[in-house]
């Protein structure tokens, strides 16, 4: 399995979604706090659930792609 | 004090160009490693450590010189081989079986000489990132070396995060755009690689770019870091008129392309070797282009120097676990400075259980020889 990650930045808001190798996602406002949780795979990757919000999202921001 | 500098090990770093290592030996430090490079008559590149094993005299050091296949130490006479080995001591005929000096594997390759720090039997030349626009027929390169009186891991910071070219280098490579334009940031730590996308779709089109493609309006640009730590970066710059995308198919010829290669070479805790080049795929022999573009990019590396300088004076002053703030255009660095720290404490893991193997096996002989 490829041990590749991205972090995308979406355009017109300050949001990073993390995506990982295992498919799970997640979004956050602070990079370090993604990578953090990207690089703590697979503690809390659920790829069966919602997409992991690691802090509020400002209002109007979906939280899943 | 700020936190300690710390240097990957076991792995290649560029030491020079190849255009720099000649019959005079060149002294150059990579992580604190004093090393003497020199061209033999073979035409080969040796790096040695730079220290006679005699009385310490650097063989980089005039009068120190190369004679053939060899390098003599300017202070007593001592003669190394290319391997490190003493061939030749002044008035005697027998050569001490301990008279050598440790050698570097090396590696000639895409216009570097690559010298490998740490443990020789774990260099794998296949390891070494490439970079070979620069010396591809197709492309044209300027390039230089400018030193920093900075620790390293500030040029990686600055290279990971291109935003600063609006600030920094305005009048150069810098648009309000580059600032302004979300960056993707893609994190292969099987391969160790960090990619770091920015794509403007209608930008201003910066002199450096203007002056060497003759693109008068607005333009789309691409930057596409590839970074390989510790040492090689590189950044993939595409440049078009606005709207011009490459093809599904075939030659992407209605844009310009620029590779910019950096060479990132620790050198003491508090100072590096910047190692820049520019490829091109367009106005390959025109002279003009060449120049212009050597004078722009070393003034920005210049600029990056003064300003990693300052730097490096105020993070030396902080104590250690100073708060840095960091936001979204950092994610690149951040993901870099993460795969570096894993690298080293890998490599010290590594180290730690070889010298552990080694104290084992010293204390089972020890005792093998006791029961004996």
């Amino acid at each position: 399995m490829s041990a590749t990650f991205t972090v995308d930045w979406l355009p017109g808001s300050d949001v990073l979604r993390g995506r990982c190798h295992c498919g799970a996602t997640s979004s956050a406002q602070d990079p370090a706090t993604l990578l953090d949780w990207l690089g703590a795979h697979p503690d809390g990757h659920d790829t069966s659930g919602p997409e992991v919000l690691l802090a509020p999202l400002p209002a109007g921001v979906a939280g899943d792609a | 004090m700020s936190s300690p500098v710390t240097f990957v090990r076991n792995q290649w770093y560029v030491a020079a160009y190849g255009r720099e290592v000649t019959t005079e030996v060149l002294g150059r430090t990579v992580c604190g490693e004093a090393i003497a490079l020199f061209r033999t008559a073979s035409g080969t590149v040796a790096a040695l450590a730079d220290r006679c094993v005699h009385r310490r005299f650097p063989l980089s050091a005039a009068p120190s010189h190369v004679v053939g296949d060899t390098v003599v130490c300017g202070y007593h006479g001592f003669t190394y081989d290319g391997t490190g080995t003493c061939v030749a001591v002044p008035g005697q005929s027998r050569v001490p079986r301990t008279a050598r000096v440790a050698s570097y594997p090396v590696v000639e390759q895409d216009s570097f000489v690559w010298v490998f720090v740490g443990d020789p039997a774990l260099a794998d030349a296949t390891r070494i990132p490439r970079a070979p626009w620069l010396a591809d027929e197709g492309w044209t390169t300027v390039s230089g070396m400018e030193p920093l009186a900075a620790r390293w891991g500030l040029l990686v910071d600055n290279l990971l995060d291109l935003s600063h070219e609006t600030y920094l280098h305005g009048g150069y490579i810098g648009t309000p755009e580059v600032a302004e334009t979300p960056i993707t940031t893609e994190v292969d730590e099987e391969a160790r690689i960090v990619r770091v996308s920015r794509h403007m779709a209608d930008a201003a089109c910066p002199p450096f770019y203007a002056n060497s493609t003759g693109m008068t309006g607005r333009i789309t640009r691409w930057q596409d870091i590839e970074y390989f730590p510790p040492c090689l970066y590189t950044l993939h710059s595409r440049v078009a008129p606005v709207g011009v995308l490459p093809p599904a198919e075939g030659p992407d010829d209605g844009a310009f392309h620029v590779e910019v290669v950096y060479a990132i070479t620790p050198s003491t805790e508090t100072s590096t070797y910047d190692f820049w080049a520019v490829a091109r795929d367009f106005a390959q022999d025109d002279e003009e282009v060449s120049r212009f573009l050597h004078d722009s990019n070393r003034t920005v590396v210049l600029q990056d120097v003064t300003a990693l300088d300052l730097l490096e004076t105020v993070v030396a002053a902080e104590p250690a676990g100073t708060q840095e703030l960091s936001i979204n255009i950092d994610t690149g660095a951040l993901a870099a400075r993460r795969m570096i720290a894993a690298m080293t404490a890998s490599t010290t893991t590594a180290t730690t259980a070889a010298a552990d193997a080694a104290t084992g096996a010293a204390t089972q002989a020890a005792t093998s020889a006791a029961v004996r």
